[in-house]
């Protein structure tokens, strides 16, 4: 199994939210996650993580900073290109977000149970 | 598999209702031919339940994105036109492709997505005017590109999927 594409695809202000978890436990990632959940029906669980490396970001030029916003550890990858046209514009994005979809160095983390808020 | 995938390009989706200008008595048999073999598909418990779970999934995916800010960072509440357009290209699927796994674009788009396995797979979005944004890879190399859906699949997306079956069917046939 892979992660779909759908999981790299940056919201509209082009930074792609994720976490820094070098040097974390397992259960210390996933209750990082908790944090990301929200109480609409699919985003109320967590069923599965991406881990990536930042060298497969390197590789597609983007870029990782961490910036401890809105939660200590928060990492936004910026560098998303931006042709003028639009349709471009997607297809760069559509290419990337499938290539690290398919990165043998990206894994797809999938938890005993789904991890949902505790309480 | 080889036999699915040998007449699989080029074809048009039978899951599809008949899209037929036919005025003469022979050509509307024909017409109602093929609106019987679609029923007669349609009912098959494999693909009626393939197509089916698809739709399911679009379904879903359009409740959990149907808000502003749905990913909790802002993005755009999936567009139900992308929804509409995504529904005929389901329907518009070769008899024979496999269906696609379903998730939202944070633009609003609806995102179909083919993996086949390493460093083999179609991704697709289908926005708001029918627009079908598309990237594909098979071994080393990648390929993207636009297109409209129109009546039927683009022709650069039905080939991209035949291209990534036959490699499918290949390899497992080795």
């Amino acid at each position: 199994m892979r992660p779909k594409p759908a999981a790299f695809d940056p919201p509209p202000n082009k930074s792609l939210s994720v976490v820094h978890a070098t040097g974390l436990q397992e259960q210390e990632v996933w209750e990082i996650g908790k944090l990301t959940l929200g109480t609409q029906p699919g985003r109320d669980k967590i069923h599965g993580r991406a881990d990536l490396p930042v060298k497969a970001l390197v590789k597609r030029k983007l870029r990782a900073f961490l910036d401890d916003n809105p939660f200590k550890r928060h990492t936004s990858v910026v560098g998303w290109p931006k042709p003028e046209d639009a349709d471009e514009r997607k297809q760069q994005r559509k290419q990337i977000c499938l290539e690290l979809s398919l990165d043998p160095d990206v894994k797809l983390v999938l938890p005993e149970s789904p991890v949902a808020r505790s309480g | 598999m080889t036999t699915m995938e040998a007449t699989f390009e080029g074809m048009p989706g039978l899951i599809a209702p008949a899209r037929s200008t036919a005025l003469s008595d022979p050509a509307k048999n024909i017409d109602k031919m093929l609106e019987k073999i679609r029923e007669h598909l349609l009912s098959s418990y494999a693909l009626s339940n393939a197509a089916e779970q698809a739709l399911t999934e679009l379904h879903e995916v359009l409740a959990e994105a149907s808000r502003e800010g749905w990913d909790g960072y802002g993005a755009r509440p999936l567009n139900p036109l992308s929804y509409e357009f995504a529904i005929s290209f389901l329907n518009a699927l070769p008899t024979n492709a496999p269906f696609p796994e379903v998730s939202a674009d944070t633009d609003g788009e609806v995102s179909f997505d083919w993996i086949f396995g390493e460093r083999k797979a179609l991704t697709v979005s289908i926005g708001p005017t029918g627009r079908c944004t598309f990237a594909w890879m098979l071994g080393q190399s990648t390929h993207r590109g636009t297109d409209w859906i129109d009546d039927e699949i683009p022709a650069s997306i039905i080939f991209a999927l035949g291209q990534l079956l036959r490699d499918t069917a290949a390899k497992a046939a080795n």
